[in-house]
């Protein structure tokens, strides 16, 4: 540390000679534009038209600048409220790379970071140390604390960040950066990486980051060069929460973060291509069509993702002026309140009878912010295959990935909803949409086929446990979770009111998420309440973050639905291998009467209260007492491991494969 | 100001094929078709992996014109890429270089560089025991 802490003051030089001139070549010119981006795409044609042979000189007619530039520009504004940014240094001063990494944070809103130190970032906790606007939340784990930055992002809206050190602190944010990708949650995640003339050398705690993340992130940087600090921030957190949301990383050397510079904070963005993609304004034209197909439709069903979590009032108000029932992916819980007459409730493999009965049946698809997943889709061909769909979604790629729309849109699905919305208004007084004969004959299905539990003698039904919860929480508290069936039962039966209140790892099913998450999403909302419910292979996983829970002060709650197997597994054991089980007991097999671990002591190592229930009866006093318990608090949960997750359309299937029957106790 | 405008780009041009260079407007026997795709892309390090990346992440062959389709809606998500354009249906003109470098006394060189000269190579460079060719030509 000592040699560490010498080698601090003169490491000022300015361009290292062992670093192709490259790097910094390109990115200097850079710097001298005088407009932010809306000349580029112009510029790049022409550029273009003289590199490659003439035969090529038709460009396509881009009508990128004016439309990008200005949807930009909303975007941008936001962060440029900065004008009145006080610095703590003097406009002249120079300053560590740490210090100006830390400024840039502030400069973009930054006030909880989830960064946990190592040799090539300590310079950056120092920085952080003397920042009085950014509070770090120091996990356990690097695991723990990505995934606390994609609690805060999924539960707040504003981009996560977290910071870690290189070699193995860097690597153990693969899985939260990877997660965040899949779901399209903005974080931003640095790492400390090792000085730049020792890149490449296989230096203690080097890996090249950068490249083991390349598919795992929207976007990622190697800082090379200190000045570039300002931008690159800049960049990362526009990246991050623009378009389609998604993780990006920086990677910043110990030598750039040691380094004396002057910031030049007002440096322009340099993402011309990126700009010019961006959704522009959907086409009055497709969204007329889509009104009209909706108006011809007798079986219109909506089917809504993660696309809509910014436009739920824009949503609700749809289904009003349409009266269209609402069936949501994992993802999209919340945007539509669950327990409306319109909702009906979650579609796909553990989706509702009725959500998949609507879009079987449907005739019309209104597919927004989704992404066709092969978890709601199951058999592609069999999907809504009576039905016209419609795809509004801001990503171009999922546009026909995986099932061909007859009308897409690719945009903003809040100005396409009030697009549409206002089409719909205006044309209220001529013939209403009338959908009631559909949604009746839905309700018959919700009736024949709603989501059921069985209870046997005094043993808790851990879907049970997620209903007094709901209950006794009003449907207001934020919930993580897990992967596997305590997962899906959250899914079911907690009753979502609104966007952001359901923290859950859809895309990548990364076990471990719930107690980080909770992290976050108690220190973005300091007012909710948030639980996290687990299970008990899940949450052994990420456990030291009970320390973190602990040492913060944060109010989370963690139901335990202790089962002592890996149940999902455990599950697909019993209906298609003979309910032989392969390692997916997780007591102790010498002593299977007693529960192993015991997660209270757990939990009394780190100070925090916690208490075991195993009768139906004593559940909800336990809850109560859980939710009324000031700080943290588990409440350890023991349910049986015979419990299946239903409905159920085993993966590849159709709606006419849909299981509604049965659990461990039967042989199959 | 002299880089004003300069921002530094690189041309690309990908094809995805195997053994029918040239063939690029026939679909082969196996109903395969090779596209040509131009990319334009910001100079910076490691651009050539990110575009390959992309490509290899896949695993399969990239030659259905289906997947050339996704492929390029997937490239299109690139930050570091300007433009792609799926060229397989546009004129355009394609050549290769190739240089040769022969051990050659100079006693030998003047037959060497007759032979060159018969298939238009041209030396490019020379010493008491070398002599190196450059070639250029299309595809085919």
């Amino acid at each position: 540390m000592s040699t560490m802490a010498a080698a601090a003051p003169n490491t000022s030089c300015s361009k290292p000679s062992t670093f192709p001139s490259s790097c910094s070549k390109t990115l200097k010119p850079i710097f001298s534009f005088a407009l932010p981006f809306s000349p580029l795409p112009h510029k790049t044609t022409l550029h273009r038209s003289l590199h490659i042979s003439s035969s090529l000189s038709q460009p396509n007619p881009k009508p990128t600048s004016a439309a990008a530039a200005t949807a930009v520009a909303t975007t941008i504004s936001t962060t440029t409220g900065q004008e009145t940014f006080v610095s703590r240094f003097g406009p002249d001063e120079p300053r560590k790379g740490a210090d100006v990494l830390v400024e840039a944070l502030e400069r973009e809103g930054v006030i909880d970071v989830f960064a946990y130190p190592g040799g090539a970032s300590l310079e950056i906790h120092q920085a952080l140390t003397r920042s009085n606007i950014i509070r770090n939340v120091l996990p356990r784990h690097e695991q723990g604390g990505v995934f606390a930055a994609e609690g805060y992002a999924r539960s707040s809206g504003r981009p996560g960040v977290c910071i870690s050190t290189s070699g193995p602190g860097a690597t153990n944010l693969v899985s939260g950066l990877a997660d965040a990708l899949l779901d399209s949650i903005p974080i931003v995640a640095i790492t400390g990486q090792v000085p730049r003339r020792m890149i490449g050398t296989d230096a203690f705690q080097e890996t090249p980051i950068v490249e083991v993340t390349r598919s795992i992130t929207k976007h990622n940087y190697l800082v090379l060069d200190v000045e570039d600090i300002p931008i690159v921030v800049k960049e990362a957190f526009f990246l991050a929460s623009s378009g389609r949301p998604g993780p990006v990383l920086i990677d910043v050397p110990k030598d750039i973060q040691q380094q004396l510079v002057i910031p030049n904070w007002n440096q322009p963005i340099r993402l011309a291509g990126y700009m010019s993609r961006l959704p522009k304004s959907p086409d009055e034209a497709h969204l007329e069509q889509i009104v009209r197909l909706i108006s011809e439709s007798k079986k219109p069903v909506l089917y809504v993702g993660g696309g809509c979590l910014n436009s739920s009032e824009e949503l609700r108000r749809f289904v009003e002026l349409t009266g269209i029932p609402v069936a949501s992916t994992l993802m999209g819980l919340g945007a539509y309140p669950t327990a409306d007459e319109y909702s009906l409730q979650m579609l796909g493999m553990h989706g509702t009878v009725y959500a998949n009965y609507a879009v079987d049946k449907s005739d019309l698809l209104l597919a927004f912010g989704v992404r066709f997943d092969d978890r709601v889709t199951g058999k592609l061909e069999a999907f809504a295959s009576r039905a016209k769909i419609v795809h509004i979604d801001i990503d171009s790629a999922e546009i026909g990935k995986n099932k061909q729309p007859h009308v897409s849109v690719c945009a903003d699905l809040k100005v396409a909803l009030k697009g549409i919305n206002k089409i719909l208004e205006s044309r209220s007084n001529r013939g209403k949409l009338n959908f009631s004969a559909w949604r009746e004959e839905l309700n018959d299905q919700k009736v024949k086929f709603p989501l059921s539990f069985k209870t046997f003698g005094e043993a808790i039904p851990p879907q049970y446990a997620i209903q007094v919860l709901d209950e006794l929480t009003n449907g207001n508290a934020i919930i993580s979770t897990g992967v596997g069936q305590h997962q899906m039962w959250s899914a079911q039966f907690y009753k979502y009111k609104r966007p952001r209140q359901w923290l859950t790892s859809g895309g990548l099913g990364a076990m471990g998420f719930g107690l980080p998450a909770a992290i976050g999403a108690a220190v973005a909302n300091p007012d909710s309440i948030v639980v996290d419910i687990d299970g008990d292979g899940s949450f052994i996983m990420n456990v030291q973050e009970l320390a973190t829970i602990s040492v913060e002060k944060l109010p989370v709650k963690i139901m335990l639905l202790n089962n002592q197997h890996l149940g999902m597994v455990v599950q697909w054991e019993d209906r298609f291998y003979k309910a032989n089980r392969a390692h997916t007991y997780l007591g102790n097999p010498s002593n299977e009467s007693e529960i192993f671990p015991n997660m209270l002591k757990f939990a009394d190592a780190c100070g925090i209260p916690a208490a075991r229930v195993t009768k139906k009866e004593d559940l909800r006093g336990a809850i109560q007492k859980m939710l009324d318990t000031p700080g943290p608090f588990l409440l350890d949960v023991i349910v049986p491991h015979q419990e299946h997750v239903l409905p159920m359309i085993p993966s590849g299937g159709a709606f006419k494969d849909v299981i509604t029957e049965g659990d461990g106790r039967t042989t199959y | 100001m002299f880089n004003l405008w300069s921002f530094t780009m690189t041309c690309l041009l990908i094809k995805s094929s195997n053994a029918h260079w040239g063939v690029i407007y026939d679909e082969d026997s196996t109903g395969l078709r090779s596209h040509t795709l131009s990319m334009l892309v910001n100079d910076s390090p490691g651009v050539l992996n990110i575009v390959t990346c992309v490509m290899s992440r896949r695993g399969y062959n990239i030659q259905s014109l289906a997947v050339g389709t996704k492929l390029v809606q997937q490239l299109n998500k690139l930050i570091d890429l300007h433009e792609v354009r799926d060229i397989t249906h546009l004129p355009f003109a394609e050549r290769e270089l190739m240089l040769i470098k022969i051990a050659v006394n100079t006693a030998a060189r003047r037959d060497i560089l007759d032979i060159a000269g018969i298939f238009w190579a041209k030396a490019v460079d020379a010493s008491d025991h070398t002599i190196t060719l450059e070639l250029t030509g299309d595809l085919n």
